[in-house]
Parts: C-alpha cells; structure tokens; sequence
C-alpha cells in the first residue's frame, strides 16, 4: 500500500477526449448518465451532441465546458467512492469549478452556473473585438517573453510546463506570435478554436462582473485545499474560494508551478479526473517523482491491489 | 561530432520504435518507417520532444531545443524512418545541425 500524498488534478475544455471515456466509468457507476440528465435539466445542454461528439471536438465552447466539467465530476464520484483519499485537489484553467466540485465547495448544479455565468461574463467583454490563443511547443520562457515583448495585448496566460506556453491577445497578433515562434525554433504552434482570451487583462470587466454574481452563491469550504493556479496557495475557506474563481477570469495561471508545487507538498500520485490526457502529457516535462494517472488508468487504479492511500493534508506543509 | 556507427543505428531505431509502440498504444508489428506520427498515430509534438529529452540524456547531447526546432521547419519529419534519420543526425552533429543545409 502506498503511503504518498495524492492529488486530483482538473483538465480544461478544448483537450482532446480518448473517445471511450463513457465505458470506462460505465464499467463502475451510472454517474456518466446520470449528471448528464442532472445537468440537461439544468442548464441548456445539448445531450445529443455530447453524446454525438467523443472526440471532444465541439463546436459551441459552452457546451464544451459543461462536457468536460461532467466528465470530470464522474470521475470524482469514482474516486472518492473507491478506496482512494485525495489529499489536494487542482483545476487546470476552467477545470477549477470541477476541482470545486471534488473539495465539495460547490455541488454539480452551482459548479453548472458557475461555468454559464462566467462564460456570459467573459463573451460580453469580447463582443467588440477578435481575439484569440495560441500555443507554443519547443521553446523556454525567456524564449517566448522576448517573443512578444514587441505586443503591448499579448500575455502568456499560461506555462504548461517547461516547454508549453500559452499566449493570448487580439487574434492578428496571436498569429504573427506564432508564426514568430516557428522562426526561433519552436518544435510547434497551434493557433486554439477559442474566442476569447482567458486569464488576461482583457477579462477585467468579465472577472468584476463575475465577482458581483459569486457574492450571491452559497460557497462552502472546500473539504480538502484547493491549490491556486495563478499564485499556488492553499485555498481553504470559501471567501478564498471566491477570490481564486475571480482571479481565474482575468489573471494568468502557472500550471507547472502549481504541479511543482503540489510535487513539493510530498504529492506522489496524481489523478487526472476527467476526459483524454492532457495533463497527463503535460507533466512529461515537469520535474519530479510522480506519476499521473489518467483516465484510461482509472480500472487499473481501482481494481488493483495497490490502492492509493493520501495522508492526512495540512496547510502548513505546502 | 559523433561518429554513428551499426550499433548506435540500430540502439536509436529500437528506442525509437519501442516508444512510438507505448505511447501510442499500438502493437510493434503495426508499425514501420513509413507510419505517418501524426495522421496514422494520432501523436504530437509532444512527443517528439520527448523522444528528444529521451535521446539527450542517453547520449549527454549539447543541442538545444530550437536548434532542432529551426531544422524541422526546413526539413519536416513526419514519418517513423524521418524521426529516425532526424535522431540520427542530432546525434551525430549536435548544435552544429544549424549549420546543415
């Protein structure tokens, strides 16, 4: 039995799905058909194209969200219903109202209308212009600092790990970035189907707006710490809850930070709760002894006679 | 520079198919020098620049990232036997592969 801290860590919407998700938590739980009908009477989701779409590849980007953050509380009611303890729980981007979900600081229907407000939120301060995001492969920070030094918009709103960025601004400049970065040496650059430019200064508006509508939800504590992707700090309370889902709007995350953070805590296992691999593959770049565990690992995890066994957190030992 | 010899050809090509084969779940059998990593494989740059930490670290190679980088922009490899010829060259000059036409 291993005695290693472990943490459940969140995808974001836009990763690409390995298409037998449903099997893979069908084969443990009706929690897959379940949520789906919970949030189908909840908020406007389209079910046919959920389940129409097992790539992940959807068109409309709320719909995606809500994909993803269902997938993801599957998992969850997995994980806690089998013999596994988690002792931190981490959201990647808009993976942070799942990670609310598994500290049990939000349910699945608030976590539903978290994900629709801060989208409507979001879409409003973009209406007027063209923006958009992009992804760097191949190159250091220093690499891609200098790259965009020379645009006022852009920002790199996320660091994947010590290879991956992530950039956005108006959408004309994200191209001439890219296409930049292919010059320096960057092994590859993806412009992303997204419209809007989270984590940066352009959500100002949006981050305030959402902030107005949070001081009418009922937060609850979170039951295990939440670590913060913008600054890595345990988030314990539900005031701090509030201030971390503000500051995902319009403030930069640090992805490999808040793994490197998590790793130093004493995090051996990671599990990855949702749908495809991507933090999975992310994490090949970030250093340390750990292991993530995606969700095509799930049947190994739980049916295995090596069952994951967190210790007790504290707040003091991150 | 490094001199690449049978034993170094067939270590890299080896590696090279062994990861290929986990990484993407596909049997060994299934896969030979013409498999497409990307449209047959589903793969990604990722995992060429894993392949790369893998062969830096085994060989102690002095190249950098966007050294290879600004080679495959001129010279694209998208197949196993491309990734193999390209590993092989790496090896073989290092930094200096930004001198190679």
């Amino acid at each position: 039995m291993r005695q290693e801290k472990v943490a459940a860590i969140f995808p974001a919407f836009g990763c690409k799905y390995l298409g037998n998700e449903r099997e893979i938590i069908g084969e443990f739980s009706d929690d897959w058909t379940n949520l789906s009908d919970r949030a189908a009477r909840h908020v406007r989701f389209d079910t046919g194209e959920l389940a129409a779409c097992r790539s992940g590849d959807f068109k409309d980007e709320l719909q995606s969200q809500y994909a993803v953050y269902l997938y993801s509380c599957a998992v969850s009611n997995l994980v806690k219903r089998s013999s596994i303890r988690t002792d931190y729980s981490a959201g990647y981007s808009m993976g942070l109202y799942a990670a609310l979900y598994h500290a049990e600081s939000v349910t699945f229907e608030q976590g539903l209308d978290l994900i629709h407000t801060a989208y409507q939120n979001i879409k409003k301060a973009t209406v007027k212009l063209k923006f958009g995001i992009g992804v760097i492969s191949g190159l250091v920070r220093s690499d891609v600092s200098a790259l965009i030094a020379g645009f006022a918009d852009l920002e790199i709103i996320n660091i994947n790990n010590k290879f991956s960025f992530l950039i956005a601004g108006f959408e004309e400049n994200v191209r001439k970035a890219l296409s930049g970065a292919r010059e320096q040496g960057a092994l590859n650059t993806r412009y992303l189907a997204f419209t809007m430019p989270y984590h940066s200064k352009f959500m100002d508006d949006a981050a305030s707006g959402f902030n107005k509508y949070l001081q009418s939800v009922k937060i609850h504590d979170p039951v295990c710490p939440v670590v913060s992707t913008i600054d890595q700090r345990l988030v314990t309370s539900s005031a701090e809850v509030i201030k971390d889902m503000t500051d995902n709007i319009h403030r930069n995350i640090n992805w490999l930070n808040t793994m490197t953070r998590l790793i130093g805590a004493g995090v051996g296992a990671f599990i990855e709760c949702g749908p495809g691999k991507s933090l999975y593959k992310m994490a090949k770049f970030i250093d340390g002894a750990f292991t993530v565990y995606p969700a095509d690992a799930l049947r190994e995890l739980i049916r295995s006679d090596r069952v994951l066994t967190g210790v007790p957190a504290t707040t003091s030992g991150i | 520079m490094a001199t690449i010899g049978v034993g170094t050809k067939d270590e890299v090509r080896k590696i090279v198919y062994e990861f290929f084969s986990e990484e993407c779940e596909v049997s060994p059998d299934e896969l030979n020098d013409g498999v497409n990593i990307i449209n047959d494989l589903e793969g990604d740059s990722l995992m060429f620049l894993e392949l790369l930490e893998i062969f830096k670290k085994k060989y102690n190679l002095n190249v950098e990232l966007k050294t290879v980088g600004k080679y495959i922009v001129k010279h694209p490899a998208v197949t196993i036997g491309e990734i193999i010829d390209m590993t092989l060259l790496i090896i073989e000059h290092e930094n200096r592969l930004a001198d190679l036409e």
